[in-house]
């Protein structure tokens, strides 16, 4: 097994090349799952993207961000909070070791994906190394495009199995003067969905809104003028129906890190599954008997953490025409439930892969 | 069994068209300068139709082109001679509308506003608002990832489009996406979005939608010259405002739109800027002055704030109109559409006064400023010998200019016939040949819209 570390994209394209025709296996910060040598085989070659990092060009006026993909989503978030800027789907970045190539490849959207879409909302333009080393661009550094294939998109989510994604180009929002967060604590499971549900359906503009099913508690942030957040804010509690506590600042985001996958054990695996807010009571149903379920993003996505192995699940998600993949842990990058028609993946994996090389 | 007799089997009479006469409204589309003769027209009412009509023209090595509404302005629905059109408009049914989940399953041949006039009893609407909304379909709209005015905030049609059902090239029928804005595995909907019907026909397409905004506020302001138009653009961004939408206007656009609909646009300036904010009352009213504050220093001739939801619609009637308004100014002219950094806006704007100066062609400026989207009108006079080549030799340098500021030849309508030849400009050799390998790796044959986008290698 050899491992690379490319500190440039020549460098990389070099290193896919040079290593033909061995299997390819792409390390961001490894926070999903440690790097195992017992998934590396010996005739493997590792890709370590880490040393590729660093801010290629960002110009707070534009709203546009390129950047290297072995940079820690930290040290992006940082850089453009220092103009006044975020990333508006809030990746849960409590690792500071989670790389931007590794956010794109696991599609990783937080809570803040609610108000204005997830990653795949933002990738605007990509270069990424294909099985065969050779770059390939799309997209720009323009927030609207439609020049030629758009590659980028089909980047999100790929798990390694495309290409080596090498920078990307981002859009990024004006962070919101300020936010307040709503914590809803119910009596039972039921309760909080009802009050999920009727938070998700008036007309509040919400940022994020997040369910603990175990704890039966509902989060809602706003975000926005701070002088509007009181009426807001009243208006919220409304319509949740039950006493709520607000909080701001350190306490506010220290709530929310609780919410996140982060305040879940490492060992066991995390598994993310889907949904839509009509099937959410079905699909807590169905994942409970496995271990604790959240509900992030309004009801479109519930992740649950389980010690057990994926048969079960797997056939679960099956049974209810759900797909999911475990995240984080044991076995990260699996899918899970029911598998894709593979006609048209096949085919762009194909191009990209010719020789089958990216594991 | 030739394919004439195969589309028989599948099709009445009256909806597979054969007759010169019947034939030629399938020519062309929004861009007329490209006309060809298809060898036949189907008009599907089903999917299976669709799907049997793929199949048999891949048994057949006929290529085929899908057809919305025809308002593609880059001749992208334009046939081939010996090629079959495929026409959805009949496949126009809204198949879900979910309240609760918000979203909508929807054939191919919906009218993009059809959707929005659906969900409003809801509270609800389809975001991607194109200028041609009233009429272009949704199949149109996936196939080039179709923009609007409020793409800065909203993004485009990718971004709204959650899952497809396509039939590929050969036949396969696929599903890509689901029905959750989250999903696993590569996004293969937001690669088949933009891909100008390359990839197959889209034969369901599941869209979000969104709550209506619970109040607009919609503020116009007038300036002396286009670039400070464009300046006040950049100020709002850093003064970290996000409204729905940012619109500039320049003064023949604007004489346009007022002859049309008198929109009250004030006269004697020579831009204007239609800015909206939306969202929570609350929030939106603190906002207003916020942006106030930020248009007063940015040296305008004039503010006037919406009082009403009527004057609101009135100004956006005027910017929406402007298109085909400006055909009250000129007999001819070629609605151009490039991208620039937001940020270049008014270099580009300089660059394009002086480029119509020195080709002595009149330009008429209305675009997105929000995103950079510029979509200069480029007014002729096609009986005039010569007028009509000045006038895309005018065009050509505008979109150099979008490249060389950084941006991109097409920020809506695609690449379709007109931009073939810059798309190279744009990319270098190895993505123009990735475009090619992927292209050919989803449809060996080239049958699916054949021609465009991609330059059919010798
Ligand atoms: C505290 C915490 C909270 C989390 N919360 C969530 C959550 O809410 N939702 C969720 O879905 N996930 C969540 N995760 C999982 C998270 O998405 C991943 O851990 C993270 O995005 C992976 O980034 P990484 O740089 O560590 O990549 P790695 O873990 O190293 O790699 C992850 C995958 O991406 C591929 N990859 C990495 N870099 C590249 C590249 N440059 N090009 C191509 N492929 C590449 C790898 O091959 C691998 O398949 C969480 C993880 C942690 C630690
Ligand atoms: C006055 C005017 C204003 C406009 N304003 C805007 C604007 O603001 N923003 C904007 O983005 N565009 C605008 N357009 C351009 C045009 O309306 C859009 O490109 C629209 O999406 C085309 O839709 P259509 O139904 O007319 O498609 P068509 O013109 O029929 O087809 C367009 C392309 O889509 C393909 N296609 C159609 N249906 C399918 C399908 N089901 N599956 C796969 N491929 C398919 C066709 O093969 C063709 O390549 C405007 C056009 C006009 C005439």
């Amino acid at each position: 097994m050899t491992v690379s570390a490319p500190p440039t994209i020549d460098a990389l394209v070099d290193a896919v090349a040079t290593s033909a025709p061995a299997p390819l296996r792409i390390a961001g910060g490894g926070t999903s799952r440690p790097r195992s040598a017992a998934a590396e085989a010996p005739g493997d070659a590792v890709l370590d993207l880490c040393a590729l990092a660093g801010i290629t060009a960002y110009d707070p006026a534009e709203c546009v961000v390129t950047v290297l993909a072995g940079t820690p989503v930290r040290q992006l978030a940082d850089a453009l909070a220092a103009h006044g800027q975020y990333l508006p789907w809030d990746p849960p970045i409590a690792s500071a070791e989670a790389t931007v190539g590794g956010m794109i490849a696991t599609g990783v959207s937080g809570p803040g994906r609610y108000r204005y879409g997830g990653v795949r909302d933002f990738v605007i333009g990509a270069r990424v190394v294909d099985g065969r080393g050779r770059l390939i661009a799309s997209g720009g550094q323009v927030v609207k495009n439609a020049a030629g294939f758009l590659l980028h998109h089909a980047l999100v989510g790929s798990a390694g199995r495309l290409g080596v994604i090498a920078e990307v180009s981002l859009k990024v929002f004006p962070r919101p003067e300020a936010t307040r967060t709503l914590v809803v604590r119910t009596g039972s499971l039921a309760e909080a969905l009802g009050a999920h549900e009727r938070l998700r359906l008036a007309n509040l503009d919400l940022d994020a809104l997040d369910l603990d099913a175990a704890s039966a508690t509902v989060s809602a942030r706003l975000a926005g003028a701070a002088d509007a957040l009181d009426a807001r804010a009243d208006r919220a509690i409304g319509v949740a129906g039950r006493a709520a506590d607000t909080c701001t600042g350190t306490a506010e985001a220290q709530h929310w890190q609780s919410q996140s996958l982060a305040s879940w054990p490492l060992a066991g695996a995390t598994v993310k599954v889907p949904a839509t807010p009509s099937g959410l009571a079905a699909v807590l149903d169905t994942l409970a008997p496995f271990g604790p379920c959240r509900v992030s993003v309004g009801g479109a996505v519930v992740y649950l953490h389980t010690p057990q192995a994926m048969d079960a699940i797997d056939a679960a998600l099956i049974a209810q025409h759900r797909v999911g993949a475990v995240v984080r842990g044991t076995g990260a990058g699996t899918r899970l439930g029911v598998r894709p028609s593979p006609a048209f993946a096949d085919r762009v994996r194909a191009t990209l892969d010719p020789d089958g090389r990216f594991r | 069994m030739d394919l004439a007799t195969a589309l028989a089997a599948i099709y009445p009479p009256d909806r597979l068209l054969t007759r010169a006469s019947a034939l030629a409204a399938y020519e062309s589309d929004a861009l007329t300068a490209f006309r060809t003769r298809p060898r036949a027209v189907v008009l599907a009412e089903t999917r299976q139709e669709v799907i049997d009509t793929v199949r048999l023209c891949h048994a057949a090595g006929v290529p085929f082109v899908a057809r919305g509404s025809g308002t593609s302005l880059s001749g992208g629905s334009v046939p081939l001679d010996d090629g079959i059109v495929i026409a959805l408009n009949r496949l126009n049914r809204i198949v879900r509308l979910d309240p609760v989940d918000r979203i909508a399953v929807v054939e191919p041949g919906v009218i993009n506003l059809d959707i929005s006039a659906a969900a409003e009893p809801f509270g609800l609407y389809y975001a991607p608002d194109p200028s041609s909304q009233s009429v272009c379909t949704i199949g149109g709209n996936v196939a080039f990832n179709s923009g609007g005015a409020h793409c800065f905030r909203h993004g485009m049609t990718a971004n709204h489009v959650l899952g497809l059902e396509v039939v590929l090239p050969d036949g396969a029928v696929v599903r890509l996406g689901g029905d959750s804005v989250e999903d696993v595995g590569p996004d293969l909907a937001g690669l088949f979005v933009g891909s100008e019907g390359l990839f197959g026909v889209a034969l369901e397409v599941t869209v979000r939608l969104l709550p209506r905004p619970e109040s607009y506020r919609t503020v116009l302001a007038s300036y002396t010259s286009l670039q400070a138009a464009g300046d006040a653009v950049t100020r709002i961004i850093a003064a970290g405002l996000l409204p729905g939408a940012m619109e500039i206007m320049d003064r023949l656009a604007m004489d346009a739109a007022e002859a049309a609909v008198h929109a009250g646009y004030p006269p004697g300036a020579a831009a204007v800027l239609l800015v909206e904010l939306e969202g929570d009352a609350a929030q939106t009213g603190a906002e207003l002055g916020r942006l106030r504050a930020v248009l007063d220093a940015s040296g305008p001739s004039h503010i006037h704030v919406a009082a009403s939801a009527d004057e609101r619609a009135l100004l956006w009637k005027g910017r929406k109109c402007a298109f085909s308004a400006v055909g009250r100014l000129s007999p001819d002219f070629i609605v151009q559409d490039g991208v620039v950094p937001r940020t270049k806006l008014g270099d580009a704007l300089v660059a394009i006064e002086q480029l119509s100066r020195q080709h002595g062609v009149r330009v008429a400026n209305v675009f997105h400023a929000g995103d950079g989207n510029l979509h200069p009108l480029i007014l002729y006079d096609g009986r005039e010998h010569g007028a009509l080549e000045r006038a895309e030799a005018l065009a050509t340098d505008i979109l150099r200019l979008c490249i060389r500021l950084g941006g991109s030849i097409t920020g809506e309508h695609g690449v379709g016939l007109e931009k073939r030849a810059f798309l190279p400009e744009m990319y270098r050799p190895e993505d123009m040949a990735f475009m090619q390998r992927l292209r050919e790796a989803v449809d060996g044959r080239r049958l699916a819209n054949r021609g465009k986008m991609l330059e059919t290698p010798a």
